[in-house]
């Protein structure tokens, strides 16, 4: 070796001695990113992309090749998505239902409070209660309240029967005079809340096509009334229309018997109207009727049952069944096109809102 | 199972070994190769880690050691270039003699090949056929580039 080639491995050997070398940290050295593993996590997120698509694919191909829902499951589904059902019982127990989770609230009316019976709701959430005299008589008037959220009731709003809140919950519809004829004359009363104005038609209690013998239903617009008469027709009066008396009201259906309360659905504008505990073969407690033509539209209900109430969508009915010996109310849900029907409870329920 | 784990674990145990053993000499090669002390160690870990993929397959594992790390160097040089190699040099500090300075500066400026062949040769005192191997040539390739080098050398020297 010459004395350039030594000189070169001292040089090498000098410099190569002065890198102070770190203790390697992690001792098993981990891989670097390579100048290629951009392109290589291109690739895998494309890959994952396409398995993802795939995947959802596969997902939405199992679930259309699952057996679809039964009526029954698809109307335990609707009930759930319903707003609360409210029940008063023959105690005067209100009973709120939340479909969505199961949860049922109690009210109760303070003590010194009057008995409510009746109820009614509106689309927009406000509860109608008619509440009882302390000591009833046929000739005393129930009060009209107003339900509030806490469970408490309002100042009376009137006195009067068969009270029924109008969709929008700004007017109020109930009968005036004796629950009987010897009372004196009744009068249908329409009241505004926010005004407290009212408008009056008097009924003839001598004359059946007068004399209402149910509660009010609202027609979605709050233009119309349904009622019952005591002649057995379900009866709908325009309060547009001029006149002072109800005979003006007209007649669209015409059932065997005394009617239950009619329903009208806010959502759907479907009418229902029902005979009174009426027995047989051919039976038909619920149907649909054309407010227009007063043609029967179908039979939604085929028990023996009422009250009514549909849900504010209109896909369903609540109701009861009373069995044979009158002494066993079953609480039945059941689709309003008839696909469906569930037992949900048993009690002692008068009357139901939604 | 037991055998697989265990046969494992040895394996990872040897390649500890000769990961510590091999490191700081891959390291100074490595800093010899670039003249850039800041990824020295860099190179000499992702060399290292290159040779662990098949260090259960290799005869030698510290002459492919070697070739991996010349390789990667040799790219190094390409992407980094001479600039930062010199800046950081000079961080680290150049102990050597000033005429021992001027050699290594004709080092460095020598074509990557026949700088690899002068350091192999000079730093490792490998033979020309290890050389060869280490460069993936013919041992007469590498006394033709010995040859070069040392006459580039002599004559930067001398001017």
């Amino acid at each position: 070796m010459n004395e350039l080639e030594q000189r070169l491995q001292r040089a090498l050997i000098c410099r190569a001695d002065q890198l102070s070398v770190a203790e390697p940290v992690p001792k098993i050295p981990q891989r670097r990113p390579h100048r290629h593993d951009s392109r290589r996590r291109s690739f895998v997120a494309v890959a994952a992309a396409v398995l993802l698509v795939l995947t959802v694919i596969a997902a939405v191909k199992v679930r259309d090749e699952k057996e679809p829902p039964t009526p029954a499951e698809r109307l335990r589904q609707k009930f759930s998505h319903s707003g609360p059902l409210f029940e008063l019982t023959s105690d005067g127990t209100i009973l709120a239902i939340e479909p969505g989770t199961g949860a049922i609230t109690t009210i109760r009316l303070p003590d010194g409070a009057r008995r409510p019976v009746s109820i009614s709701r509106s689309a927009t959430g406000t509860t109608i209660l008619t509440v009882a005299a302390p000591h009833p008589s046929p000739c005393v008037e129930p009060a009209i309240v107003s339900l509030q959220p806490d469970g408490t009731t309002s100042a009376p709003i009137a006195s009067g029967w068969l009270a029924s809140i109008s969709p929008d919950g700004e007017r109020v519809a109930y009968l005036t005079g004796g629950s009987s004829p010897s009372c004196g004359d009744r009068n249908l009363v329409m009241r505004d809340l926010a005004t407290g104005t009212e408008r009056r038609w008097r009924s003839e209690p001598n004359q059946g096509s007068q004399h209402v013998t149910s509660t009010f239903a609202w027609s979605p617009d709050g233009r119309s009334l349904a009622f019952g008469t005591y002649d057995a027709w379900l009866r709908v009066l325009e309060l547009g229309a001029p006149g002072d008396t109800l005979a003006g009201a007209r007649a669209v259906h015409h059932f065997r018997l005394l009617q239950q309360h009619p329903v009208w659905s806010a959502a759907t504008g479907k009418l229902y109207g029902s005979d009174s505990f009426t027995q047989g073969p051919d039976y038909s407690p619920l149907q649909e009727i054309d407010p227009a033509t007063g043609r029967v539209v179908r039979d939604v209900v085929h028990d023996n049952g009422g009250p009514f109430a549909i849900s504010p969508d209109g896909q369903l009915v609540a109701y009861l069944v009373r069995e044979p010996d009158h002494r066993v109310l079953r609480f039945h849900l059941r689709m309003t096109d008839g696909s469906a029907t569930i037992t949900v409870a048993e009690g002692p329920i008068v009357m139901l809102a939604w | 199972m037991r055998e697989l784990a265990a046969t494992t674990g040895t394996a990872e145990a040897t390649y500890e070994r000769f990961f510590d053993d091999q490191f700081a000499p891959a390291a100074r090669l490595a800093f010899l190769l670039t003249g850039d002390a800041s990824s020295a160690e860099d190179l000499a870990q992702d060399s290292l880690a290159q040779v662990q993929s098949r260090y259960p397959t290799l005869d030698v594992p510290a002459a492919y050691l070697r070739t991996v790390l010349v390789n990667r160097c040799k790219r190094h040089h390409r992407t980094v270039g001479r600039q930062r190699a010199l800046a950081s040099r000079l961080d680290v500090g150049d102990p050597v003699v000033d005429e021992d300075r001027d050699l290594l500066d004709v080092v460095d400026h020598l074509p990557y090949r026949q700088k690899a062949v002068v350091v192999c040769r000079y730093y490792l005192d490998l033979s020309e056929a290890e050389i060869a191997a280490v460069l993936g040539c013919r041992p007469g390739t590498v006394k033709s580039l010995a040859s070069r080098a040392m006459a580039n050398l002599r004559k930067e020297l001398t001017e």
